[in-house]
């Protein structure tokens, strides 16, 4: 171990950015869009089910295919690769943000309106960190799923860890294939407890002992 | 000066779902400023619809609602909605709220500065009796009592003048229930707010209300006061609502001092003298007689007592005669005759119209009929019956 750390240390390094940064980036914008998109349909219900169903086709593509569909739209490198993963991390979002949307109880948005919020003075006080749990869930789903898939991004040259374990793979060295697996692993699992904790900080208190998650 | 417009007033008011349910028919309705008034009837009747329509959260299909004068068309939803009360079954409050936050959110949509909200939290939450450590809170921490209790109060948080409840009380205990009606009595009683209220239950809407509004099938069947509705039901439907059990205790309640008075009781003129009146109590086999004047006004009361200690009979009885200690008037209610004849002792109470002629006389024995009808419900005549020993009195009368 100690031996492959001197021989890849650096690259190693730098091929961790690289998976943070693509990982990151596709799921920023996972977020931007569909956060506002899932709070969106919950307002024209009636095109809520083509949108999300449409997220669930584009889901369906297998991963290196629509790695490989990239390539004579926008070439190779990372830009590609982040359009494919931002996809991809859109459905787990859109349909948390979706359902917790509309899981808050109809009687305390009735009750929010009586009072006369606006709508968006309802989704900004009431609905919004009422879902926020379920929403968070998702965006947590959508980190894990983008870390460990891009690491096929390797594939069409937007670096990576994956380019351990496909050097690994092309030149039957398990080292290569273990060093690359082992830290993409350890990213995913820390990007998800760092999410739970943003979680936590965000699910509202409905009692003075602590966080209570009230949609459970 | 012209008069104030009615607080909410419905004008040919309907409301027709899509799909064709029909949930209110041109319904015309007036209700005043501070008064309480309560939609009574069967679910799907059009109750909770015609509330629904005064703050804009339905919007009527046809007809105009007025809000103090003010057509609700006109008004924006929004500022309609902040300056009228809105207090639910379910009550409603945010669970990521504390109970402060959530007493105070009408006055922080309508952007009051913090510490004018703060004060208010706290002259609120006095206001029904809760600690103000409750302010504190989160709405899950408190019982279902307490938490309707805030959402009484948040709906007058920012001086609502008008506050619609939707069976606010209907998933309470009936001791909390109770307690939450008295609280809303007097709010709306001090506070002089107007209170339009949605319940189902009929002993609510008659301990609380001024007016009494039943619906059916989407039409106002009556419109009175909770005596009104209790003594002259419009109609089956109505008679139904209140149920026999209600209808036979409300008309002992409210049979008058004319419906039980013996009339035609021993009365002697104010300037015979005092030997005629011991004559006329010998021959009555009464004790007391009522002494009137030339037109028959009542002007006092002579009783045994005073013959006894007068041995001057030629004396003019309008000298000797006491003052009537308690007289009803004939419209007077039961509760009103019960009292004087059963708290105070007295034997009987004489009847006067308003114009103070002597008309009858209500006995002890005569509420014993009544009281005797109200038990064990023989209503077929309400009217007492004759009794034994009192009506020695009047048996030479006619």
């Amino acid at each position: 171990m100690m031996a492959f750390l001197q021989a890849h240390g650096t690259e190693l390094i730098v091929k961790t950015w690289e998976q943070i940064y693509i990982s990151a980036v596709s799921l920023a914008l996972g977020i931007i869009v569909a956060v506002p998109l899932g709070i969106a349909l919950t307002r024209c219900k009636k095109i809520a089910r083509f949108v999300i169903g449409l997220a669930s086709m584009l889901q369906t593509i297998p991963s290196l295919a629509l790695l490989a569909l990239m390539i004579p739209i926008l070439g190779i490198g990372k830009t590609p690769a982040i359009v494919a993963l931002f996809i991809y991390s859109l459905l787990p979002i859109l349909r948390n943000t979706y359902a917790g949307m509309e899981d808050v109880d109809p009687i305390l948005i009735d009750s929010a309106k009586g009072m006369g919020m606006t709508n968006w003075e309802s989704i900004k006080m009431v609905e919004l960190p009422l879902a926020l749990p379920v929403i968070m869930a998702g965006i947590r789903l959508a980190a894990v799923y983008v870390i460990a898939w891009s690491t096929l991004a390797s594939y069409i040259g937007a670096g990576g860890l994956g380019d351990f374990i496909f050097n690994g793979l092309d030149l039957y060295e398990p080292d290569l294939i273990i060093g690359g697996t082992i830290p993409v692993t350890i990213l995913a699992l820390v990007a998800d407890w760092l999410l739970g904790i943003v979680e936590r900080k965000l699910t509202p208190t409905t009692s003075r002992g602590g966080a209570a998650n009230d949609q459970a | 000066m012209a008069a104030k417009p009615p607080m909410v007033e419905f004008k040919n008011v309907s409301k027709i779902y899509p799909g064709g349910k029909v949930a209110v028919e041109n319904i015309n309705l007036r209700i005043e400023r501070g008064e309480f008034v309560c939609f009574i009837g069967t679910s799907g009747g059009g109750k909770t619809t015609t509330l629904r329509m005064i703050n804009g959260m339905l919007i009527p299909t046809g007809g105009d609602i007025t809000v103090d004068g003010k057509n609700i068309h006109d008004i924006d939803p929004i500022e309609l909605r902040r300056s009228i009360g809105y207090v639910i079954q379910n009550i409603g409050l945010m669970p990521h709220m504390t109970i402060r936050d959530n007493i105070t959110l009408v006055p922080k949509l309508l952007k009051w500065p913090k510490e004018k909200r703060d004060a208010r939290a706290k002259e609120l939450i006095k206001m029904v009796e809760l600690p103000e450590e409750f302010l504190d809170r989160y709405p899950s921490e408190l019982s279902g009592g307490q938490q309707q209790r805030i959402g009484v109060i948040r709906a007058l948080a920012a001086d609502q003048q008008i506050i619609l409840m939707d069976e606010p009380f209907g998933a309470l205990d009936p001791l909390t229930r109770e307690a939450l009606q008295r609280l809303v009595k007097r709010l709306q009683q001090q506070m002089g707010r107007t209170i339009i209220m949605v319940t189902h239950d009929m002993d609510e809407a008659i301990r609380l209300a001024d007016r009494i509004v039943i619906m059916d099938q989407g039409h106002i069947i009556q419109n009175a006061s909770p005596d009104d509705v209790l003594t002259h039901p419009a109609n089956e439907f109505v008679a139904n609502l209140i149920g026999p059990e209600r209808l036979r205790q409300a008309k002992v309640n409210h049979l008058t001092a004319a419906e039980i008075m013996r009339p035609n009781p021993i009365k002697i003129h104010a300037q015979q003298n005092l030997g005629d009146a011991l004559n006329q109590m010998h021959q009555y086999h009464v004790d007391s007689l009522m002494v009137v004047d030339d037109e028959d006004h009542l002007t006092g009361i002579l009783d045994l007592k005073t013959l006894r200690n007068q041995q001057q009979p030629q004396l003019i009885i309008d000298d000797m005669k006491h003052a009537v200690p308690v007289k009803i008037k004939e419209d007077e209610r039961l509760q009103m005759i019960t009292e004087p004849l059963l708290e105070r002792n007295w034997e009987y109470v004489p009847v006067v119209d308003e114009q103070n002629h002597l008309k009858g006389i209500i006995t002890r024995s005569a509420l014993v009929d009544v009281i005797y009808d109200a038990v064990w419900g023989t209503t077929e005549n309400p009217h007492p019956a004759k009794d034994q020993a009192k009506d020695l009195k009047e048996a030479g009368e006619q």
